[in-house]
């Protein structure tokens, strides 16, 4: 992974001191509460319901074992002895005091972490396929470009007050499985005649006005990346709506103007920036390239016989996946399961992890969009030791891509933007659904819960997505079905009336009982839906029920 | 004062605008034409333009301005920023005045951006500025320049 540099940890260290003293200044009544909102905000802290919320950024989702101690450390000193992990990717403290805030930004710094840019209206951290660099569909590793990326917008003078949010994915394979269409600029990578260019997707984004990105470029050479990245944020910056902050996103811009007024913007600044000081040299980008060279790989790893355990078997199938190098295999941990929320995960278990990585993964380890941890690079013939130990903490549930390995964000009991509490009805389906061999049957399948229309849960495009609504003060939620990530981004359709929370679990079993009755073998729940339509979901569900 | 990762995009400019144009302690200066009057008759060597403006058509005109006056209109409102650069990219090389409501958390960032003169919010000494533009020690893109004279004129 990239190692931080002098210069990288001097802005660190330059950084905790800066937001040290704006915290200072807030305490004596320095700065009004409305001065320092954007200050603590662009360092992720959220005043919340609760508590503050502090959001620590993991670059496009890489780390090492060293920060992830930290991290378990760090939540046992300042909070409550668990973490969150994020659909960006990030990790989450959810009840910090903010006098403490600077402290834990010292002790993430001596980490090489920080939590730069985690929030406020500026670029947020860049994220990308938790698969990156072992994926065996990968063109190009991402993680380079990211890096890039990082560098360029990290405390970037011009960009950190924008008309709102931006966020940027990276996509280095012919399976897009960084959500590139869901996000303001998504980047995928293409490899022709020995070069690497990127094909740019603009305005597309979830919230309350979901919109699938817009090609805006096929091709732009590597070296321009950031000129011409630099071009679409001046443009945003200097056009993009101020006066409503739900149509303040780039996406609402890029509607209005058309995109190709929009891209004639783009490349009336691109003609002043390009080939100036952000040209990438064919130096740099090795350099950068030499950051993520692969760990080494055994060659010579014999055929590994896997041990005959159904339980085991399913969870190989399941929550292991291919990888470029033969003899490995990348593993997805669930953070998912009864008694805690989507994505929490403990200091015992961080540490745990962290000590599976020294062993066996070649000491780094990986957050992912799906709100999980993977483990990159283990042995095939590790394996069956490694989900034995998983196992002994918890962390064995192979149910990695399905119905219960849902997204969710932490809702009405923590968030104070939410409508919906959506962690009691992730509960409620995991108790309802925790059959494993049901599960299993059930095949891929995506389940979103947002607690607002902010879409931090990215309901729009799980193949079932549950959104909370609020309906004269009591919470309801409305479900939508046909969404879907990847290569064929799509955004769910609304089913119909909302439910209360309580019929939620029960909803979603008619859901599944019109796939199961009408798949044909080997269908999964979103070609029976592509094939059959949404009507015949609609009637299951509302069939003798009264809206 | 801040130190280059990477190469800087133009050169510090050498600072002959130490006395040029003080305004006085008013956020504006009347006897300073607006954007709009400076176009229907740019026989002044200075100009004021506010955040909300489009400054496109001062392409070419550039080296009739030695200074320029941008009238922030609101903290979170950050095309004052983009404005600077925008200004510096086309050539421009007088002095470049931020005054009204930009955030004294902001001067570094705004510095970095091509301003190199600060009508000051209340209460900002000089010394205060100084150190908030000191700030950060290290930066990772280029910027329009991070190396020249400041001037403060305090309110």
């Amino acid at each position: 992974m990239y190692h931080y540099q002098a210069a990288d940890r001097q802005l660190l260290l330059d950084r905790a001191n800066q937001f040290k003293d704006q915290t200072r200044r807030f305490l004596n009544g320095e700065l009004s509460d409305e001065a320092f909102r954007p200050l603590r905000l662009q360092n992720g802290l959220y005043f919340q319901r609760q508590a503050p919320m502090l959001r620590i950024a993991v670059p496009y989702g890489l780390m090492n074992t060293a920060q992830v101690r930290q991290i378990a450390a760090i939540s046992r000193r300042f909070d409550k002895g668990y973490t969150h992990v994020s659909t960006r990717q990030n990790f989450q403290l959810n009840w910090p005091s903010l006098e403490y805030v600077p402290e834990i930004l010292e002790e993430l710094a001596q980490v090489d972490m920080h939590c730069i840019q985690t929030s406020g209206n500026c670029i947020r951290n860049t994220t990308t396929d938790a698969l990156a660099g072992v994926a065996h569909d990968e063109v190009i590793d991402p993680r380079p470009i990211c890096e890039l990326i990082r560098q360029w917008s990290t405390l970037h003078p011009e960009f950190a007050y924008l008309p709102r949010k931006f966020k940027m994915a990276v996509s280095g394979s012919a399976n897009d499985r960084a959500a590139i269409y869901a996000h303001d600029i998504g980047i995928a990578l293409r490899e022709q005649a020995g070069e690497i260019g990127c094909r740019i997707l603009v305005g597309g984004g979830l919230g309350r006005t979901p919109v699938i990105g817009t090609e805006l470029a096929p091709w732009i050479p590597v070296k321009d990346l950031l000129s011409y990245l630099e071009a679409i944020l001046r443009v945003y910056n200097a056009l993009g709506r101020r006066d409503n902050k739900y149509k303040a996103r780039i996406k609402i811009l890029v509607r209005a103007m058309g995109i190709d007024a929009f891209r004639e913007a783009v490349d009336r600044e691109w003609t002043g920036l390009k080939d100036g000081d952000y040209t990438l040299t064919s130096e740099r980008l090795l350099a950068l390239q030499e950051s993520f060279t692969p760990p080494p790989y055994k060659t010579d790893l014999p055929i590994t016989e896997m041990p005959v355990n159904p339980i085991f078997s399913r969870w190989l199938a399941r929550n292991t996946h291919q990888h470029k190098q033969p003899g490995y295999r990348a593993v997805t941990v669930v953070l998912k399961g009864h008694g805690n929320a989507p994505g929490d995960v403990t200091a015992d278990q961080l540490e745990f992890l962290a000590d599976l990585a020294d062993d066996l993964s070649f000491g780094e380890l990986r957050t992912s969009h799906e709100q999980n941890i993977v483990l990159a690079d283990v042995e095939e013939r590790a394996l069956y030791r490694l989900w034995e130990s998983l196992q002994r903490h918890g962390l064995a549930g192979a149910h990695a891509g399905s119905l219960t390995d849902l997204i969710s964000c932490p809702g009405g009991d923590f968030c104070s933007l939410a409508n919906a509490r959506s962690l009691p009805v992730a509960e409620a389906i995991h108790q309802r659904f925790d059959d494993a061999d049901y599960l299993f049957d059930l095949g891929p399948l995506d389940l979103n819960i947002s607690g607002c229309m902010n879409a931090c849960g990215h309901h729009h495009i799980g193949h079932i997505g549950i959104l909370g609504v609020d309906k004269k003060g009591k919470e309801f939620f409305q479900v939508s079905i046909g969404g879907r990530q990847g290569n064929g981004t799509a955004i769910g359709k609304i089913l119909g009336p909302s439910f209360s929370a309580i019929d939620i679990p029960e909803v979603i079993e008619k859901l599944l009982d019109t796939y199961i009755g009408n798949r044909w073998t080997e269908e999964t729940f979103i070609e029976t839906y592509d094939r059959i339509g949404i009507t015949p979901f609609k009637e299951a569900v509302y069939a003798n029920t009264r809206h | 004062m801040p130190t280059h990762v990477t190469s800087n995009k133009a050169a510090p400019i050498s600072a002959d605008t130490e006395h040029c144009g003080l305004a006085a302690n008013d956020a504006v200066n009347p006897s300073i034409p607006s954007l709009g009057e400076w176009l229907t008759q740019p026989n002044d060597s200075r100009l004021r333009v506010t955040t909300a403006d489009d400054i496109g058509p001062l392409e070419g005109l550039i080296p009739s301005i030695n200074y320029v006056e941008v009238d922030f209109l609101d903290p979170n409102d950050g095309r004052g920023f983009t404005l600077g650069r925008q200004l510096r990219d086309m050539g421009f090389t007088g002095e470049l005045r931020a005054t009204g409501a930009y955030a004294e958390d902001q001067l570094q960032y705004l510095h970095r951006c091509g301003f190199d003169s600060f009508l000051l919010p209340p209460k900002i000494d000089t010394e205060t500025a100084s150190e908030l533009l000191r700030g950060i020690s290290v930066t990772l893109q280029p910027s329009t320049f991070s190396e020249r004279k400041v001037i403060f004129n305090e309110r």
